[in-house]
């Protein structure tokens, strides 16, 4: 059985042990298949997302007609154990349980996922895969690890898109849109056909952040873009060729280095630090012992005085 | 009255100025402008291409977005006011089209918003009249030409402003201000547009290093050619301006403004004894006329390629 | 434009695949063009070109595809509409200027501005009109 393996170079070398077991043999692998798959336990559907739970797929087969029908006679949300599926991985026929991710799917099917493969709780990004419902022509992306397998699912291998993240010095740049345009120019043909917020799974308004960022609005940019796990499902589907997800994280980037308010009673309080204002008090609690620090502790207070507190700065302006 | 309003990205970079101007003029004439919900860039040219839908996903989203606010939507950029009001005209001409577009991007739009620029707003809603009885400051001795360029004025069955050929709004507007208008035969003549991306001879396709060599080949030197086409076509614009003896030109497209500016350093090179005019937006103009801050409205060494700050300075009372 | 050399017009060069293409994108009646030249006498761009305006549709109508698609004109052309504008017929010849640009841009391989290739100084003077638009024009 085929292993699966992320396609691109430039990431981290595999390392020696993985590589070695990547060789051995193939009977090895049907054994441990076999054997994961008697040791996979039923279970729940997992959360998923609104949009595509709420597509029905179309029936397909005899094997199909039994499921649906087993079905129909449990209340909804619940699955008994031993219930398949039919998916397709690069157009083989595979059978797994209902209620798998895309990942753990691949996982059923015997491929084990070296790239591609993270958290597998829908906020690294590391996953982003492209499949299609059966019956329907059109090519989706997601997350492998959000999105529950179906009944005739075609599915591929988990990519990794090699956008260009451009080298800079965050320092150096203005929060303008002079930093945008210098390293992201093709931000420019943008066409605001809003492709890529339908594929974001975190539902991020991206068409909307990537206006703001043409329009040299970092601080909106950088509002919107906050969400963004780096997944690149919106340049995958771009078709002005932009990559959004690198100009938002500049934004960011920008904002926080430049325009986000700085906390004025973090500097003063380290430069308190570095006058040595809490030595005296510091050597004591060190000194002290536990049941005192724990008395100590238990009496402290929570608000502590205001005279000792520096002027509330609400105007959050920049840093000089 | 409350009014959409479409400033368009450039204004909020580069055209400050512009911007700044046409909502505090606005405001004083009794006008309070809106901008538009989530509007995103128009798209800055429209597309020639009859089959190029996609190009006007952008422009009816934002018209869709302007309904939300009111029936008008009013823009001073003559290049947004191009591409809004011609997406306009060809989605109510082309039922097919609208549903193709409205079903992509997901907005309900049946063509039912005006899109005005900002001087037949202040022509129609406001009036010239009305406007030169607030006049607050004297700019009697400004002589003043008015540009108006392409985009504003063509295709004239589209877009159906003034005159396309003598077109007088501005020139009326800026007589009504106090302005000494001349007359001036370039005044819809073309400043280059986007042939100013060309002046960068590292962006050639056809330099050897390009991809497609072979083709580069035999098409080399297009960019070329185009590197000077602004300059030579401002150079049309300034030095007719310059002879008639005025003062500024004055304009409403940043792309033109631009164009016009910056190509004075290339063209004072070739042409030792040429001199250089600032370029302004009648919006700036407006606004000193109408008794405001000049100092808010970038008229300066710091926005400007040629500084307007001296001339106004000599001819208008602070 | 091929003056000096022999031209062969024949019912497959005009009814080629190739007016029929430029015709679709333009949404033109090329073949409504009389070559009065008035479209040239106002071009502002005519400085810059070989081949004049009218010359260049003159190319569609005979169905002289490399010639028209080799032609610079096609890419100094500012879209001013200042032809359209003077032609007696009604002819949009910028829009026929925008087809035979999609011709060579649609394929992807045609792209007239180098955009990675571009100075910092260039992008950080230009305003965002002035980009977009030229990679609008000047890109596929």
């Amino acid at each position: 059985m085929a292993k699966m393996k992320r396609k691109e170079a430039g990431r981290r070398p595999s390392r020696p042990a993985k590589a070695a077991r990547r060789t051995k043999g193939a009977a090895k692998a049907k054994v441990a298949a076999r054997a994961a798959r008697r040791a996979a336990p039923a279970r729940p559907a997992r959360p998923v997302r609104r949009a595509q739970a709420a597509r029905p797929t179309r029936p397909a087969g005899a094997a199909e007609a039994l499921r649906r029908a087993a079905a129909a006679t449990e209340p909804a949300g619940e699955t008994a154990p031993g219930k398949m599926v039919e998916i397709y991985v690069m157009g083989k026929r595979y059978e797994v349980p209902e209620g798998l991710t895309i990942q753990k799917a691949l996982e059923y099917a015997g491929m084990k996922l070296l790239r591609g493969c993270g958290c597998r709780g829908g906020f690294c990004g590391a996953c982003g895969t492209v499949f299609r419902k059966e019956g329907d022509y059109k090519l989706r992306v997601a997350l492998a690890c959000q999105t529950v397998v179906e009944q005739g699912m075609h599915l591929a291998q988990i990519p990794f898109y090699p956008a260009h993240k451009k080298n800079y010095n965050v320092d150096e740049l203005p929060p303008t849109l002079e930093a945008i345009v210098q390293n992201y120019p093709e931000t420019m043909k943008c066409l605001q056909c809003n492709t890529c917020r339908k594929v974001c799974p975190q539902d991020i308004e991206v068409m909307q952040y990537m206006a703001a960022a043409m329009r040299g609005d970092v601080a909106k940019a950088a509002d919107l873009s906050f969400d963004c796990i780096m997944c690149g499902l919106c340049a995958s589907r771009c078709p002005g060729e932009t990559v959004q997800y690198h100009v938002g994280l500049l934004c960011r980037r920008l904002y926080s280095r430049h325009i986000a308010p700085r906390a004025k009673h973090l500097e003063r309080r380290l430069k308190e630090l570095a006058a040595g204002k809490f030595d005296k008090e510091m050597a004591e609690l060190v000194r002290i012992d536990l049941a005192e620090l724990k008395k100590r502790y238990d009496s402290r207070d929570i608000e502590p005085e205001d005279a000792d507190e520096p002027e509330e700065d609400s105007s959050g302006e920049v840093n000089d | 009255m409350e009014i959409g309003y479409f400033p368009g990205c450039t204004l909020k970079t580069k055209a400050t100025g512009l911007d700044d101007s046409v909502k505090d003029t606005a405001r004083v004439l009794g006008h309070e402008l809106i901008e538009i919900p989530d509007w995103t860039c128009c798209g800055a040219t429209f597309s020639l291409a009859a089959d190029n839908v996609m190009a006007l996903a952008a422009p009816v989203r934002i018209l869709a977005n302007a309904r939300k606010v009111g029936d008008k939507v009013v823009t001073v950029c003559a290049g947004c006011y191009n591409v809004l009001k011609r997406a306009n005209y060809a989605v109510r001409h082309d039922e097919e089209k609208l549903k193709k577009i409205t079903d992509f991007i997901e907005a309900e739009y049946v063509g039912d918003v005006t899109v005005l620029h900002y001087l037949e707003f202040l022509k129609n809603e406001v009036g010239f009249d009305a406007i030169a009885k607030l006049v607050k400051r004297n700019l009697g001795e400004l002589k003043v030409v008015p540009y108006y360029g392409c985009q504003m004025l063509r295709p004239h069955k589209e877009l159906m402003f003034d005159d396309p050929e003598a077109p007088m709004m501005m020139d009326e507007l800026l007589r009504a201000i106090g302005c000494n208008v001349l007359e001036f035969p370039h005044k819809v003549e073309c400043c280059g547009a986007f042939l100013t991306v060309c002046t960068d001879p590292s962006a050639r396709a056809g330099s050897a290093a390009g991809s497609g060599a072979a083709e580069a080949g035999s098409e080399a030197g297009v960019e070329d050619v185009a590197r000077g086409a602004v300059s030579e076509c401002s150079f049309t614009i300034l030095d007719a301006a310059v002879r008639r003896g005025a003062d500024m030109v004055v304009l409403t497209c940043p792309l033109c403004q631009f164009n016009l500016d910056s190509a004075q350093e290339e063209i004072q090179k070739q042409r030792s004894n040429f001199k250089k005019i600032p370029i302004v937006y009648f919006t700036q103009l407006l606004a000193l006329a109408l008794g405001l801050d000049g100092s808010k409205y970038a008229l300066d060494a710091k926005h400007h390629y040629v500084d307007p700050s001296e001339v106004l300075k000599a001819k208008v009372t602070a | 434009m091929t003056s000096s050399t022999r031209v062969k017009i024949s019912r497959t060069s005009v009814r080629s695949e190739f007016v029929k293409r430029v015709n679709e994108i333009s949404g033109e009646n090329i073949l409504a063009c009389y070559q009065c030249g008035r479209c040239s006498a106002g071009c502002p761009l005519t400085f810059a070109m070989k081949d004049l305006p009218n010359q260049v549709i003159r190319m569609v109508q005979l169905g002289l595809e490399e010639d028209a698609l080799a032609s610079k004109t096609i890419w100094v052309c500012a879209s001013c509409l200042t032809c359209h504008a003077r032609c007696p017929r009604g002819v949009d010849l910028s829009k026929v200027m925008e087809a035979l640009r999609a011709i060579k841009l649609r394929p992807g391989t045609g792209d007239r501005l180098r955009l990675e290739k571009m100075s910092k100084e260039t992008l950080a003077r230009l305003p965002q009109q002035a980009l977009v638009s030229g990679l609008r024009k000047l890109t596929g």
